[in-house]
């Protein structure tokens, strides 16, 4: 269960068919669940102090994530790896 | 009501388990891309269509078309200043429909893809909204997040031409709001809030 760490969520994003999967936006990085929230986690190398996630509606598996001071960073494999704009 | 609807999950995700106008002229547009010119982001969101890619900042609303790599300010949507915009609600199925939560001004409407906005606050109780979500079934039905006022957590079931009161809302500072479609069991779906305090759940019926 968990591996949220504690702090405030910035952010929040839901795929777009099936809604187990979510992404929240803490500072510590973008974490990611595929079972409803049951457990939760952020690959290694991903942006930090992360504000604000999306989910492409129509290709899910790219994700955007946007920094407090505004870097955009992007994955195209669900969240596991990222690569900045 | 009660505050203690809302779950707080973040550290352990244990809890998580009980499952529980007017409109103003169309906004001249500059581009400050590819260089990020914002800061304190608050929200991101996709059009319905997946191309338009909308950011709302301290310093205003921006969009990009091409995935993140430049950036257009909006200036349209709270007339001649730039609004602080806290959160963002993308009409799952019309890439036209988008709607805004600003820190001053409340909740702006754009039908047309963002040319023209119009605020949409009847029966809002404050103009500080910090979170919006968007039913993703029936997305005429919208919650927001008023922290102002009379703070609280608002429905509107006409796409925002009536706001009503539900309840206090999550405890702590929403910072973001978001309905997902995972079934109460109750007959309505759950609307998710992140907050100071981590995230929090609550079934959105009452």
């Amino acid at each position: 269960m968990g591996g949220l760490p504690t702090g405030t969520v910035n952010g929040f994003a839901v795929h777009p068919s099936d809604p187990a999967v979510m992404y929240v936006a803490m500072r510590a990085g973008v974490y990611r669940t595929a079972d409803a929230g049951r457990t939760w986690s952020a690959p290694a190398g991903g942006p930090t102090d992360v504000a604000a996630v999306a989910v492409d509606p129509k290709r899910p598996a790219i994700v955007y994530a946007a920094t407090a001071a505004g870097r955009i960073h992007v994955s195209s494999d669900g969240g596991a790896t990222w690569h900045a704009r | 009501m009660s505050r203690s609807r809302w779950p707080i999950t973040a550290a352990t995700g244990g809890l998580l388990a009980l499952a529980p106008v007017t409109a103003p002229p169309a906004g001249e547009a500059r581009q400050v891309g590819p260089a990020p010119a914002f800061e304190h982001v608050h929200a991101l969101a996709l059009d319905a269509a997946g191309r338009t890619l909308w950011l709302g900042a301290h310093s205003g609303l921006y969009r990009s078309e091409d995935g993140g790599r430049t950036w257009i300010a909006v200036s349209g949507p709270a007339g001649s200043h730039a609004p602080d915009v806290m959160a963002i609600a993308a009409h799952p199925h019309d890439p036209r429909v988008v709607y805004v939560g600003t820190h001053a001004t409340g909740v702006l409407r754009t039908v047309d893809g963002g040319a023209t906005w119009a605020p949409a606050n009847g029966g809002l109780g404050g103009l500080d909204v910090h979170g919006l979500a968007i039913d993703p079934n029936q997305p005429v039905k919208l919650h927001a997040a008023v922290r102002d006022g009379r703070p609280g957590l608002y429905r509107t079931v006409d796409g925002a031409g009536a706001w009503v009161r539900v309840d206090d809302g999550p405890a702590g500072e929403t910072k973001v709001l978001a309905s997902v479609s995972i079934p109460t069991g109750m007959g309505g779906i759950f609307l998710y809030a992140g907050t100071a305090g981590g995230l929090a759940r609550n079934p959105d019926c009452f």
